[in-house]
């Protein structure tokens, strides 16, 4: 018996039916590696200016002496630490210097950092309930040490910071790239709005 | 063999959707396995060994949390279950998976607890520091509301005085001497733990927001912290902490069931 020849026309179609489908397979392996590896992103952030694009302060104004709460070497809490902005017309730059200056400088002896590295301030801006909108940047959450007592001390140098130094303020909402986000670093709620806790630092209001 | 051109292609299409599918972000169910326990008499406690999976937690003196919140929380389901016939025990995570903090609590809920403890490892930034530290959930108290009433984050601030005394509890079963359990490391007769005691704290927690029931979070030592780090390694260590855990959480049930007759 005459073994059965495949006509030509199936066979190419085959092939082509194949190589498509090697093609599909080869494009999703590599659309599904460059999304969870970020070879590209497909929906672009907008980047707002951080407040260190922008000069915040005169040096010729009026200097004022400010307390801010680092973390303390040799205890679980945090340490008060003078420091010094400069006056604004707007109560919202002040509050923006001070944060400035906590995000950018090192520890001294004593003191231990506890604001995850590179954090930024991308904007504050208040309501009219004397509530304290702060946007941080997303390292934040990202480079903040997982614990319940490391995230509270990175959120609560910020809030007890601005709370003692501009009683005006009522309380602080978090922000992370301007969304909200559940949870600092997988403990700590980032729900809700924050009000001091001068308990950490054993300093009253 | 005969060839079936169309079988061909519907086994090339299958593979190739089986190949596709697991990049393709399904849903998983990270809730627990559910079990029936209508019938039962028994005190419930509910564990959360914290963390897991793709989640590790703290790190440092070469551990995980994640790891120490596991081997933590099944000997505390040992010892308690062995403590008391009345008392069942159950784990948010039995096994080394990622499970979201809403189907913890959830699980924790839909089991009808009587206590909540959800086991941690700490990292605080000072390397001197060392100990543990009892949390309950921060805010204001809710009175005069039903479960359902509120949202149902918020649940937990119904329990606060109840939360409140369970962690005040555990503070204290944590540095008192207790007489040494049968086949301890222990050589005196009594047990004190050598782990320092940070306090007790109020804080905004995920792992407690959602649980309709008194609940404590309990940091069992600061993993930058070697002496701490080398505690929580110990499996002896452990056992011990799992121990007074165990008597604070069964002196507390006591309490709250003289408390209803």
């Amino acid at each position: 018996m005459d073994k059965k020849v495949r006509p030509e026309k199936t066979t190419a179609v085959r092939r082509q039916f194949l190589y498509a489908l090697a093609a599909v397979i080869l494009f999703a392996i590599l659309y599904n590696a460059a999304t969870y590896y970020g070879w590209f992103s497909y929906s672009v952030k907008p980047r707002l200016l951080n407040v260190s694009d922008y000069k915040l302060y005169d040096s010729g104004k009026k200097k004022i002496k400010a307390v801010v709460f680092f973390g303390a070497a040799d205890t679980d809490g945090l340490k008060p630490a003078p420091c010094v902005i400069f006056e604004s017309n707007q109560p919202v730059n002040e509050i923006k210097q001070l944060l400035e200056k906590m995000f950018s400088t090192p520890a001294a002896a004593g003191y231990v950092n506890v604001i995850p590295d590179s954090t930024q301030l991308r904007e504050a801006y208040q309501d009219k309930n004397g509530i304290l909108y702060l946007d941080l940047s997303d390292e934040f959450s990202k480079n903040c040490k997982s614990g319940i007592t490391s995230e509270n001390l990175a959120v609560y140098s910020i809030v007890d910071s601005i709370c003692y130094n501009f009683p005006w303020v009522k309380g602080v909402k978090i922000l992370i790239d301007g969304a909200e986000k559940q949870d600092v670093a997988g403990n700590v709620s980032l729900e809700g709005v924050f009000r001091p806790d001068m308990n950490l630092s054993a300093v009253k209001l | 063999m005969k060839r079936n051109p169309r079988f061909n292609h519907l086994t090339a299409a299958l593979l190739a959707l089986s190949f596709m599918a697991p990049f393709c972000g399904a849903v998983v169910n990270t809730m627990p396995p559910v079990v029936d326990i209508s019938s039962t008499s028994k005190t419930i406690v509910i564990i959360d060994p914290a963390h897991g999976g793709g989640d590790y937690g703290s790190t440092g003196g070469g551990i995980r949390e994640k790891d120490i919140t596991l081997k933590a929380a099944r000997l505390l389901k040992q010892k308690l279950e062995s403590a008391s016939a009345d008392i069942q025990v159950f784990l948010t995570r039995g096994s080394d998976t990622a499970v979201t903090p809403e189907d913890r609590a959830g699980f924790a809920n839909s089991r009808n607890g009587a206590v909540y403890i959800s086991l941690h490892c700490d990292y605080v930034p000072s390397a001197s520091s060392e100990g543990y530290m009892v949390f309950y959930y921060s805010g204001d108290r809710l009175s005069g509301v039903s479960p359902q009433g509120i949202e149902w984050q918020k649940v937990q601030l119904l329990h606060l005085v109840d939360s409140t005394a369970l962690a005040a509890l555990v503070d204290q079963y944590m540095k008192s001497p207790l007489i040494a359990a049968p086949g301890s490391a222990v050589q005196d007769a009594n047990d004190t733990l050598p782990l320092a005691s940070r306090g007790v704290r109020q804080s905004a927690l995920l792992c407690l927001e959602g649980v309709n029931m008194p609940a404590v979070a309990v940091e069992m030592g600061n993993l930058n912290n070697t002496a701490d780090a080398g505690y929580l390694k110990d499996d002896g260590m452990l056992g011990r902490i799992c121990y007074h855990l165990e008597e604070a959480i069964v002196n507390f049930i006591k309490g709250q069931s003289a408390r209803r007759q």
